[in-house]
């Protein structure tokens, strides 16, 4: 009885750090060092650096502790208290360690397995594995590949990433036969989005798969200036004609003619909707905006642009967007910026309202500075995000996890 | 005939040079102004470091209006191309872009999380640095002719150690 009551009173002495519709846990260190010239970096195309696969997070990204940039991957059971201890992911090519890997994924698999892919010695490789170890690496695209995307549903799992097509970057989309533990994945051919040479760049791709098929996102380059394009392909057949994602603000007849939109992010939630989310800069005296869309029609079409963050982020630069959703229908954008004088990651997600005012996560807010996001909602509606953090440039940096349960009604 | 063949020989590269300088104007891009070497941040670090030279950055985006109007009418005048190109390693910046650059630090990062870490929040943004890459100025926004000779006389002057720009500026 005693010992009851005292485990009670510790609880109450250790309260989770409560937020509004939120409550988040205590801050679990993913990746640090001490060591100088050591840099942690969490970016993907489509900002996909963490999934929760049944019972097991996985967190994947690029640091430099070997002298050269490497992929690394780490689990921990959602339970448990830390992260294992990380396994190198970019081991595959001849003298990996010599080859600079970059712009790491990871998606869920089920059954605490994942995809992982990367960009890595001018290619982009994938490979599936989880907390028993990883399976062979499989290399695709052609040479120079790079900024590749995973996603996964019930119908099919693919890879998109670009790849000079003449003098530009283009879009491709594979799709990804899974063949279980201890075996490699096989690609199928991987087909332009748009058929159509590229008329200038298309980069950094996000996808989302529903049960209706796959929807790609991307910055495209061809009206001289970028537009995000979206296009949408039932499984298994080619991709319909691209259509703009944001509505361009035109600022000026004479000069130059984009109101500047970049890192497109896609997630699925519900049953087959999907959310964009992205940077805007089309109210150019306030910088970025986190602007989004969705789709009700499972990705073939997006709705109006909404700005995501509230009112009163609007007059700060908003950077580094991630999403993730969840069947019960949550979801949610977590992205930084620095409206209480240093970095934090501030969280907004949809309401029968729209999207609800901003939220900075306690454990990832405060003294120091909390950047890049990356995002990933469970089977349960619980919000796993994980962040770089560092106290000033050039100090070490540390990449932290933390969990939060909704305490509210949805 | 030949010697019209001859002299339209002759004329195609002056044509294509010219169409190469005007296209990008013409699409309405923010590509670094013509008629002056831009280099990559790190390239232009380096060179300033071993040269001793200060640096002038241009963190600009593509489509970007504002980038367009100052190449158009503050870059193109050939004083400003004069005192810029003798005093300064020039770099660009595509500040939306995912092309990689490794800073003094060692630290490899793209274009777009510089833009991130120096805080440019809008394009134009010009940097004036030390050639240790440590930040002199910071100036946002399109900028004018006058405004760009002022901000020379300010930084290659070295009045930026004693005073602010107001003071220098006497206002």
């Amino acid at each position: 009885m005693g010992r009851m009551l005292l485990c009670g009173l510790g609880l109450l002495a250790i309260p989770p750090a409560i937020a509004a519709s939120w409550s988040f846990g205590d801050k679990i260190t993913v990746a640090q060092t001490s060591k100088p010239r050591t840099f942690h970096h969490v970016e993907s195309s489509g900002r996909k650096n963490i999934a929760v696969s049944g019972d097991t997070v996985g967190v994947i990204w690029e640091d430099n502790r070997s002298g050269v940039p490497q992929v690394y991957v780490a689990f921990k059971p959602i339970q448990s208290s830390a992260f294992e201890s990380p396994w190198r992911a970019s081991d595959a090519p001849p003298r990996a360690h010599t080859l600079a890997a970059y712009e790491p994924v990871i998606v869920a698999l089920g059954g605490g397995r994942f995809l992982m892919g990367w960009e890595q010695s001018s290619g982009v490789w994938v490979r599936s594995g989880g907390p028993q170890g990883l399976d062979p690496a499989v290399k695709l695209g052609s040479a120079e590949a790079g900024q590749i995307t995973l996603a996964t549903g019930a119908r099919g799992t693919y890879a998109a990433w670009t790849q000079p097509h003449g003098r530009h970057r283009q879009i491709v989309v594979a799709p990804i036969t899974l063949r279980g533990p201890g075996k490699a994945v096989r690609a199928g051919a991987a087909r332009p989005v748009d058929p159509a040479p590229p008329a200038d760049e298309q980069l950094y791709p996000t996808l989302a798969v529903t049960t209706k098929g796959v929807t790609v996102a991307w910055e495209d380059r061809r009206h001289g200036h970028t537009v995000l394009l979206t296009s949408f392909a039932e499984h298994g057949k080619a991709f319909a004609a691209a259509t703009e994602l944001n509505e361009v603000v035109q600022k000026s007849t004479t000069y130059g003619r984009g109101s500047g939109v970049t890192r497109a992010t896609l997630a699925v939630f519900g049953a087959d909707q999907v959310g964009a989310a992205w940077m805007d800069k089309r109210n150019f005296s306030t910088a970025y905006d986190i602007y989004g869309a969705i789709s009700r029609d499972g990705g073939r079409r997006f709705g109006k642009n909404e700005m995501v963050q509230d009112s009163f982020g609007e007059n700060f630069s908003q950077w580094h967007p991630a999403i993730s959703g969840a069947a019960d229908g949550t979801l949610a954008v977590a992205w930084d910026d620095d409206r209480d004088g240093s970095s934090d990651i501030q969280l907004s997600w949809r309401t029968a309202d729209g999207w609800s005012e901003d939220l900075a996560v306690p454990p990832a807010s405060g003294p120091g500075e909390q950047v890049h996001p990356a995002v990933a909602l469970d089977s349960r509606g619980n919000l796993h995000l994980i962040w770089l953090d560092y106290l000033e440039k050039g100090q070490p940096t540390r990449i932290f996890y933390v969990m939060g349960k909704r305490t509210e009604a949805r | 005939m030949k010697m019209r063949n001859q002299r339209l020989r002759r004329a195609l590269p002056l044509f294509a040079i010219l169409c190469m300088t005007l296209l990008p104007v013409a699409n309405g891009r923010a590509d670094p102004p013509a008629g002056y070497t831009f280099l990559r941040y790190d390239e232009g670090l380096r060179i300033a470091k071993r040269d001793g030279k200060r640096v002038f950055a241009y963190f600009g985006r593509y489509g970007c209006g504002f980038c367009d109007k100052t190449n158009k009418e503050s870059f193109s005048n050939a004083e400003i191309r004069k005192l810029y190109t003798e005093h300064y390693v020039l770099v660009y910046v595509d500040a939306e872009s995912g092309r990689r650059l490794q800073l003094p630090s060692g630290e490899t990062i793209t274009e777009l999380e510089l833009g991130a870490m120096m805080k440019t929040l809008v394009t134009p943004y010009f940097l004036y640095l030390e050639p240790d890459g440590q930040v002199i100025h910071k100036v946002p926004g399109f900028q004018t002719v006058q405004a760009f000779l002022d901000f020379d006389r300010y930084i290659h002057g070295g009045h930026y150690k004693k005073q602010t720009l107001s003071q220098f500026l006497g206002k």
